[in-house]
């Protein structure tokens, strides 16, 4: 089964075994992240949301999508008028969703 | 355990150089545990500033990369910390601020380097290698010698990550030469240095190391970029070419 095209820089970084640790390692943080994440957006607590938007944005840039890096420096800088958006969320969580299903087929068939 | 990429040999005449991380991301410390460790670094780490002491009282690393944004005091205050109580310790300040104002406190505070986040692993490899080889230059362990870097204890020669092994005779010669660099040695001087005697017209060693040595640097033994002849005389080395 083919690679996703956004895992290619992590994995010309770490090659193939070292990919498979750190995704093996970072995908139940990025589920607890996410999870962490969309409360923080839901309770409107703009502060616990930027930062951890701000430590995911360290290293997302190689494992995720330009939407979901988009996302992050929006809740990042807090901009109040986007996040306050209704569909902001439901897009986020999918967004995150879809980035792990990505991890989990790779790390299903590597 | 140590895994280092085939072909992939480490900057520096050491086989692993040790660095602590401390950065409260754990995506972060996996990610760059793996990078580092392909690439001959040893990577150990700290969520927080507070234990620094503590892991200076067990372990010296060869430099530290330090993160500004962390809970408790941030970054500044443990490079400020850093530089009173372990000023030989390179640190490298790792930040999402990107003002000019923020890299120039980092660096007015001693930081030896300043990367903004989000950065690749290959960006902080390079720096970190260029911290670890100026302070190694700085400590004196290797000699500049044109493009070469000399490392009399190693008896190596490196060139751009290259590692061209000498003889011990070879070491000593180039040791000498670079400890007289710019004077005429003749091959008596040459000898008492390296074998407490003077120079037997029959003995051909100290020619033949010199012509070994001129193949290791790439110089031409008809234009000599270093180790020059000195006709009727003997030989000069030349530094900075």
């Amino acid at each position: 089964m083919k690679t996703h095209p956004i895992l290619n820089t992590l994995l010309g970084t770490l090659g193939e075994e070292g990919t498979q640790r750190f995704l093996s390692f970072a995908l139940p943080q990025i589920r607890q992240s996410r999870q962490e994440l969309l409360a923080s957006l839901r309770q409107q607590d703009w502060e616990a949301a930027a930062t951890i938007a701000h430590r995911l944005k360290a290293t997302a840039h190689l494992y995720s999508t330009n939407a979901l890096q988009d996302s992050l420096k929006t809740i990042h800088n807090k901009e109040l008028t986007t996040l306050s958006h209704p569909p902001f969320l439901p897009a986020l969580e999918a967004e995150f969703q879809y980035i792990e299903q990505i991890i989990t087929n790779y790390l299903n068939n590597n | 355990m140590l895994r280092i990429k085939p072909g992939c040999k480490p900057l520096n005449g050491k086989t692993i150089n040790h660095i602590l991380l401390v950065d409260d991301d754990v995506l972060l410390h996996k990610l760059l545990e793996e990078y580092f460790n392909i690439h001959g670094h040893h990577l150990y780490s700290l969520k927080e500033g507070e234990g620094i002491g503590n892991f200076l009282q067990q372990r010296r690393p060869d430099m530290i990369i330090l993160d500004i944004m962390m809970p408790g005091k941030d970054g500044l205050y443990w490079l400020g910390w850093l530089r009173t109580h372990y000023p030989q310790i390179p640190v490298l300040l790792l930040s999402a601020k990107r003002t000019a104002h923020d890299r120039v406190k980092g660096f007015e505070l001693g930081a030896a380097d300043y990367l903004i986040k989000p950065f690749h692993p290959k960006e902080l490899l390079i720096r970190v290698n260029n911290i670890l080889h100026n302070r190694q230059i700085a400590d004196n362990k290797l000699i500049k010698l044109g493009n070469y870097l000399f490392d009399p204890t190693q008896e190596k020669l490196l060139n751009n990550n290259t590692q061209i092994k000498l003889s011990t005779l070879e070491s000593h010669l180039l040791l000498f030469f670079c400890q007289n660099a710019g004077q005429t040695l003749t091959r008596d001087d040459i000898s008492y240095a390296l074998n407490g005697n003077e120079h037997h017209p029959m003995n051909r060693s100290i020619d033949m190391a010199v012509t070994r040595l001129r193949k290791k640097l790439g110089d031409d033994k008809d234009a000599p970029q270093y180790l020059h002849t000195v006709w009727r005389k003997g030989y000069r080395l030349t530094l900075n070419t």
